[in-house]
C-alpha cells in the first residue's frame, strides 16, 4: 500500500487535467471528480498510515528515486556533483500532513458544493494546488521541494481572485507575492545548501553534517562562518515561516483567508499554512544546525509575539473571518514554538494537524454556512439574526470547534498545546511557557466573545418579528462538517494513534546544536 | 581556401539566403496577381518550406569547421542556428496573421535576411565576421520595425532602432580596433592567446567597455535598453517577434564566445572581498541594474508590448548572471533559449488579440479565457515559465543559472549578492505578470465575448510552443544533452 502513496499526487494532477479538458456545462461531473479525487487520496493515506505503523520501522521509507535533472558541467569544475533526483519517500510526520491534506481537501470540495460559477477550473485549480501540496510532503529532495512548494503559489491566487469575496484582488496578490517572496528567500538558501553540501539529497545532507558533528559543534567558529550560517538559516527560515503565517510576516494570512472562498481558506489555514511549518521543520533546521543554534530564542520570541498578538488581535476584530483568521496566526505560531524547542516537534506536528482540521471547520462553517446564507460576517449584524435558532447545527458545530480550539481535553487541541508546552518546560524556558499558557485565556475569551455574539445573541423573540427564515443546511455540508468532527474527535480521544506514527523530523544533530545554546 | 567547403559549411544559412531570392521572386512574378490573403499565405508558404529545409540542411554531415576560421563550429553553435531557424518559422507564422500591407513577399525575405545574420551573429568567432553578422541583423531589423509605414509609432521604432543600432555598431566597432590594436589578432582564439598573460591596462578596458556596449544594446540591457519599449510597441508584432527572441538568443551566443573564447583571462571578479577589474565586474553591473530597472518599469506599464519590453530588458539582467563563469555556459543557453520560446509564444498571441480587439492594452487582454480559453492558456503557461514557476522551462533555466554562478570554482559563495538581487527582482516581477494573468483571467472584457479569430496553424504553433516550454522544463535533458559541457 506504501507503494500507492505517490498515486495521491499523481491523481491530483490527473483530476485538474481532465477538468480543464472538459466541457464547462458539466457541473455536476465536476463536483464528483473532484470529490472522488479527494476521497480516493484521503483513502490511499490512511491505507499508508496504516501500513506504516505496522511496519514499525519508524524511519523514511523511499518510494521513488530516478535521477531527474544533471548538469554535468556543473560538476566538472569543482568537487560537487548537479544531480537532482525525482525521489519520493514518506516518514510518519509526512503521513501525518498527507492524511490531514487528504481529510481537508475532501471536507472542502463538500463545502464548495454550491459553486456555479466557473466550476471547471475551480475544482481544476483546487486539485492543482492539493497535488502541489502532496508532492512537498513527499519530496525529499531539496529541488523537487521547491519546485512543489511553487506549484501551489498560482492556483492560490487563482482561487482567491476569481471565487472570492471581500476585497479579493488585493488579497490574492498580497498572499501570492507573500508566498513567492518567501518561496525566493528559500530558494536562496537552499542554493547556498548546494552550494555548501554538494546535493539536494535531504537525507544526504542530513548524513553529511550528522558525520563532521564533531567539527560543527565542538569547537568555536570564526565571525564570517557565523554570520554566513545564521543569515543563511534565517533566510531559509523566514522564507518559509513567511508561509507559516510567523510574526511579522502573517498579515497575509487574516486578509487572504477572508478573500478566499471557503475551500481556498480551509485548505489555506488547513493545508498550506502547514507547507510553510513543514518547510522550517524539515529543511530550514536541519540543513543549517550551526544557525538555528545562535537563532533559537530570537525566533522563539517571534513565535510568542504571534501567539499572543493572534489572540489579542482576534478579541477585538468585528468581521467574523477575521477573528479565525487572527486565530490561525496565533495556531501557527504554537507549531513554530513547538518546532524551535526541537523536543517538541511531535507536538509541533500534532498541532498542524489539530489546527488544519478546526481552522477548516470553523472557516467551513463561517464561510459557507453562514455568509453564504446571511451574506454577512460583520458580527454587529449577526448579533441581531439569533444564528443558533435559525441554524442550530451551524451553531452546535462552531460550539464544538470552538471548544477543541481553546484547548478542551478530549478533542485535538488539547495534546497537542499539553505536549508544547511540556516541551517548552522540558527545556528551560519558563518564561515562553507562561506565555503561551496565558494566551490559551485569550483563545478562550476570543471564542467565546465571537460565539456568544455571532450564534447566541438575539434569540429571544422579538416584537416586530420579520422571521424569514435561512436555507437550511445542506446534506454535503452536514457530512463535511461531521468528518472533521468526528477527527478531531478521534485523535483526542486517542492521542496516541498520531503520536505513534510521529517521527521525528529533525535529526539528532539539531538537538546537540539546540543544546550548545545552554 | 575552399569555397564548397565553405558553402556546406554554412548550408543552412545558404538555403535560407536562396529562399529569401525565392520569396521575392515568386511574390513579384505570381502572388501579386492573387488576393491579399492568398497572396499572404503563398509567401508565407515559401519561407516555411525554405526554412524547413534549411533545418534539414542542419543535420546533413556538415564539415566540422569553417574554412576560414571566422565561424565555429560545433554542437552548440549548430543547436544555435537550428534554434534561430525555428524561430524564424514562428514568426513567419504570426507575419500571417498580422496585417503587412502590400509588399509581403518583401517583409519575408527581409526575416530571412535578418534570420541569417542571426545565425552568423550566433556562430562568429571572429570580430570582424561578428560585425559583419551584426550589421546584416541590424539592417534587416530596422527595415522589419519600420515596416507599418502607414503608422507614425512604427516608422518613429524604425528610426530610433536605427539611430540606437548604429550607434552600438559604431561602438562595437571602435572596440574591435582597439582590441586588433592591442594584440594584432581579430580571431577570438588568436586574441585569447596574446592576451594570456596580459594584465589589464587601459586600453584594453576601453576596449572591453566599447565591445560590451554594441552587444549590451543588442541584449537590451540597462543602460542600453532604450530602444527596446519604443521597437516593441511601435514595430509590427511579428517583427517584434523576432527581435524579442532570435535576435537575443544570437546576442547572447556572440557575447558568450566573446567572453569566453577572446577575453577569458580578463575576466576579473565581482565577488564581495574579491573584487579585481575586469569584464566580470562590469557585466555583473549590467545585470544588477537591469534586473533592478526592468522589473520595476514593467509594473507601470499599460501597454503588453511595452510590459514585454520591460519584462525582456529584466531577462537580459539574468543572461548576463549566467555568462559570469567561464565553466559553464550551457546554463545560459538554456536559459535563453526557453525563454526565446515563451516570448515568440506570447507575441504570437499579442499579434491574434492585437488583430481581434485592435490594440495590445491590458485591457484588450481582460476576459481573454472567456473569449479563447486555448489561447488563455497557452498564454498562461508562456507568462508562467518567463515568471519562473516550476514544473515550466523558465523556472529550471533560473535554477540553473543561480546554481552556476554560486559555484564559481575556487570561490563558492561570492557571487551570493548578485543571486539575492535576482531572486529579488523576481519576486518583484512575478507581480506584473500577476496582473497580466489577472486580466486575462479574473476580470471580464468589455462587451465582445465573441472567440477571437486565427488560424488553424497559429493554433498548431501555440501548441507546439507551450508543448516545448512545458516538456524542455519537466525534461530539461532534451536540450542538455545537445550541448557538450563548453561552448566551441
Amino acid at each position: 500500500m506504501m507503494s500507492l502513496i505517490p498515486w495521491t499526487i499523481y491523481l491530483c494532477f490527473a483530476g485538474a487535467a481532465i477538468l480543464f479538458l472538459s466541457r464547462a456545462d458539466m457541473v455536476k461531473f465536476h463536483r464528483w471528480l473532484a470529490l472522488s479525487v479527494t476521497v480516493l487520496c484521503t483513502v490511499i493515506a490512511l491505507l499508508g498510515a496504516n501500513d506504516y505503523s505496522t511496519i514499525g520501522d519508524h524511519g523514511v521509507i523511499t518510494l521513488t528515486r530516478v535521477s531527474w535533472i544533471s548538469l554535468p558541467w556543473l560538476s566538472e569544475h569543482n568537487p560537487h556533483s548537479f544531480e537532482i533526483h525525482y525521489f519520493l519517500a514518506v516518514d510518519g510526520t509526512s503521513l501525518i500532513l498527507i492524511l490531514l491534506t487528504g481529510i481537508v481537501a475532501t471536507a472542502g470540495v463538500l463545502f464548495s458544493w454550491n459553486i456555479t460559477q466557473r466550476t471547471k477550473e475551480f475544482f481544476a485549480l483546487y486539485l492543482l494546488l492539493i497535488g502541489g501540496v502532496f508532492g512537498v510532503f513527499m519530496s525529499f529532495d531539496l529541488f523537487l521541494f521547491m519546485v512543489f512548494y511553487e506549484i501551489a503559489i498560482i492556483p492560490k491566487y487563482f482561487l482567491i481572485a476569481i471565487w472570492g469575496s471581500t476585497n479579493r484582488h488585493y488579497g490574492a496578490m498580497q498572499l501570492a507575492l507573500y508566498s513567492f517572496v518567501g518561496s525566493a528567500l528559500a530558494l536562496a538558501g537552499i542554493l547556498a545548501s548546494w552550494a555548501l553540501y554538494g546535493t539536494f539529497d535531504l537525507l544526504e545532507i542530513a548524513r553529511n553534517i550528522s558525520a563532521n558533528s564533531h567539527l560543527l559543534f565542538d569547537r568555536p567558529h570564526s565571525d564570517i562562518v557565523m554570520t554566513v550560517s545564521i543569515l543563511l538559516f534565517l533566510c531559509t527560515f523566514i522564507g518559509f515561516g513567511i508561509l507559516a503565517g510567523m510574526w511579522p510576516f502573517h498579515t497575509w494570512a487574516p486578509v487572504g483567508h477572508v478573500a478566499a472562498p471557503t475551500a481556498a481558506s480551509m485548505l489555506l489555514a488547513g493545508v498550506v499554512m502547514k507547507l510553510g511549518a513543514y518547510g522550517c521543520l524539515r529543511v530550514a533546521m536541519n540543513i543549517f544546525p550551526l544557525g538555528l543554534s545562535s537563532c533559537l530564542v530570537p525566533l522563539c520570541w517571534l513565535a510568542i509575539i504571534g501567539i499572543i498578538v493572534g489572540a489579542i488581535t482576534a478579541l477585538v476584530q468585528e468581521d467574523f473571518k477575521f477573528v479565525i483568521g487572527y486565530s490561525s496566526v496565533s495556531h501557527m505560531g504554537w507549531v513554530l514554538l513547538g518546532c524551535l524547542t526541537v523536543v517538541g516537534q511531535g507536538g509541533a506536528i500534532f498541532q498542524m494537524f489539530s489546527h488544519g482540521i478546526l481552522a477548516g471547520l470553523m472557516f467551513a462553517i463561517v464561510g459557507r454556512m453562514v455568509y453564504e446564507r446571511t451574506h454577512t460576517r460583520d458580527l454587529k449584524v449577526l448579533e441581531t439574526i439569533g444564528l443558533a435558532k435559525k441554524l442550530p447545527f451551524a451553531a452546535a458545530c462552531f460550539v464544538i470547534a470552538a471548544a477543541a480550539s481553546m484547548g478542551m481535553p478530549g478533542f485535538s487541541g488539547f495534546p497537542a498545546e499539553v505536549s508544547i508546552l511540556c516541551a517548552t518546560l522540558n527545556v528551560g524556558w519558563l518564561g515562553f511557557a507562561v506565555a503561551a499558557a496565558v494566551s490559551i485565556i485569550f483563545a478562550a475569551a476570543y471564542m467565546l466573545r465571537a460565539t456568544q455574539r455571532a450564534f447566541y445573541s438575539g434569540i429571544e423573540p422579538k416584537p416586530h418579528d420579520d422571521d424569514h427564515p435561512l436555507p437550511p443546511i445542506t446534506c454535503p455540508e452536514k457530512v463535511g462538517a461531521c468528518m472533521l468532527i468526528a477527527v478531531s474527535l478521534i485523535v483526542g480521544l486517542r492521542p496516541d494513534l498520531l503520536m505513534n506514527l510521529a517521527t521525528p523530523v529533525l535529526q539528532p544533530y539539531v538537538l546537540t546544536a539546540s543544546h550548545l545554546l545552554k | 581556401m575552399n569555397y564548397g567547403d565553405l558553402l556546406l559549411f554554412l548550408l543552412p544559412e545558404t538555403v535560407l539566403l536562396l529562399t529569401a531570392g525565392a520569396v521575392l521572386l515568386v511574390d513579384g512574378k505570381w502572388l501579386c496577381a492573387l488576393a491579399p490573403q492568398n497572396r499572404r499565405q503563398g509567401s508565407y508558404d515559401v519561407l516555411v518550406t525554405g526554412c524547413l529545409l534549411a533545418l534539414l540542411a542542419s543535420f546533413v554531415e556538415l564539415p566540422q569547421s569553417d574554412p576560414t576560421g571566422m565561424l565555429a563550429g560545433g554542437a552548440t553553435t549548430l543547436f544555435f542556428r537550428r534554434v534561430i531557424v525555428v524561430l524564424t518559422v514562428f514568426a513567419g507564422i504570426w507575419s500571417v496573421e498580422s496585417d503587412l500591407g502590400e509588399n509581403i513577399g518583401e517583409y519575408c525575405a527581409l526575416l530571412l535576411m535578418a534570420a541569417i545574420g542571426i545565425m552568423l551573429m550566433s556562430a562568429s568567432q571572429h570580430l570582424l565576421m561578428a560585425f559583419v553578422a551584426l550589421e546584416i541583423t541590424g539592417v534587416s531589423l530596422y527595415a522589419l520595425t519600420g515596416w507599418g509605414r502607414g503608422r507614425a509609432e512604427s516608422a518613429e521604432a524604425g528610426l530610433k532602432y536605427f539611430l540606437f543600432g548604429s550607434t552600438a555598431s559604431a561602438l562595437f566597432l571602435y572596440g574591435a580596433s582597439l582590441l586588433y590594436g592591442i594584440t594584432g589578432h581579430l580571431d577570438f582564439p588568436g586574441i585569447s592567446a596574446s592576451l594570456a598573460h596580459t594584465k589589464l591596462n587601459p586600453a584594453l578596458a576601453v576596449a572591453m567597455i566599447l565591445l560590451l556596449a554594441g552587444l549590451g544594446f543588442k541584449v537590451a540591457a540597462v543602460p542600453f535598453h532604450l530602444w527596446a519599449p519604443d521597437v516593441y510597441q511601435g514595430a509590427p508584432t511579428p517583427s517584434a517577434s523576432l527581435i524579442a527572441s532570435a535576435s537575443k538568443v544570437g546576442a547572447i551566443a556572440l557575447l558568450l564566445r566573446l567572453l569566453v573564447k577572446a577575453l577569458p583571462s580578463q575576466i576579473g571578479n565581482a565577488g564581495f572581498h574579491l573584487y579585481t577589474p575586469g569584464w566580470m565586474p562590469i557585466v555583473a553591473f549590467l545585470s544588477t541594474i537591469s534586473m533592478i530597472l526592468g522589473s520595476l518599469v514593467a509594473l507601470r506599464q499599460k501597454s503588453v508590448k511595452r510590459l514585454l519590453a520591460y519584462s525582456a530588458i529584466s531577462h537580459a539582467g539574468y543572461m548576463l548572471i549566467g555568462t559570469l563563469t567561464l565553466a559553464g555556459t550551457n546554463s545560459v543557453i538554456f536559459y535563453v533559449v526557453t525563454y526565446a520560446f515563451a516570448a515568440i509564444g506570447l507575441f504570437g498571441i499579442v499579434s491574434i488579440v492585437e488583430k481581434n480587439t485592435g490594440g495590445d492594452a491590458l485591457e484588450d487582454w481582460s476576459g481573454l479565457v472567456q473569449r479563447s480559453p486555448l489561447l488563455a492558456g497557452t498564454a498562461a503557461i508562456f507568462i508562467l515559465s518567463m515568471a519562473g514557476i516550476p514544473p515550466l522551462a523558465g523556472f529550471f533555466g533560473k535554477f540553473f543559472i543561480f546554481a552556476e554562478v554560486l559555484q564559481t570554482p575556487s570561490h563558492p559563495l561570492s557571487l551570493l549578492w548578485l543571486v539575492g538581487i535576482g531572486l529579488a527582482a523576481s519576486a518583484v516581477s512575478l507581480y506584473y505578470y500577476l496582473i497580466l494573468l489577472k486580466h486575462i483571467f479574473v476580470l471580464s472584457g468589455k462587451n465582445d465575448f465573441s472567440p477571437m479569430a486565427y488560424l488553424p496553424i497559429t493554433k498548431f504553433a501555440l501548441l507546439l510552443l507551450a508543448f516545448l516550454v512545458i516538456a524542455t522544463g519537466l525534461y530539461p535533458r532534451v536540450i542538455l544533452q545537445l550541448l557538450p559541457a563548453t561552448i566551441q
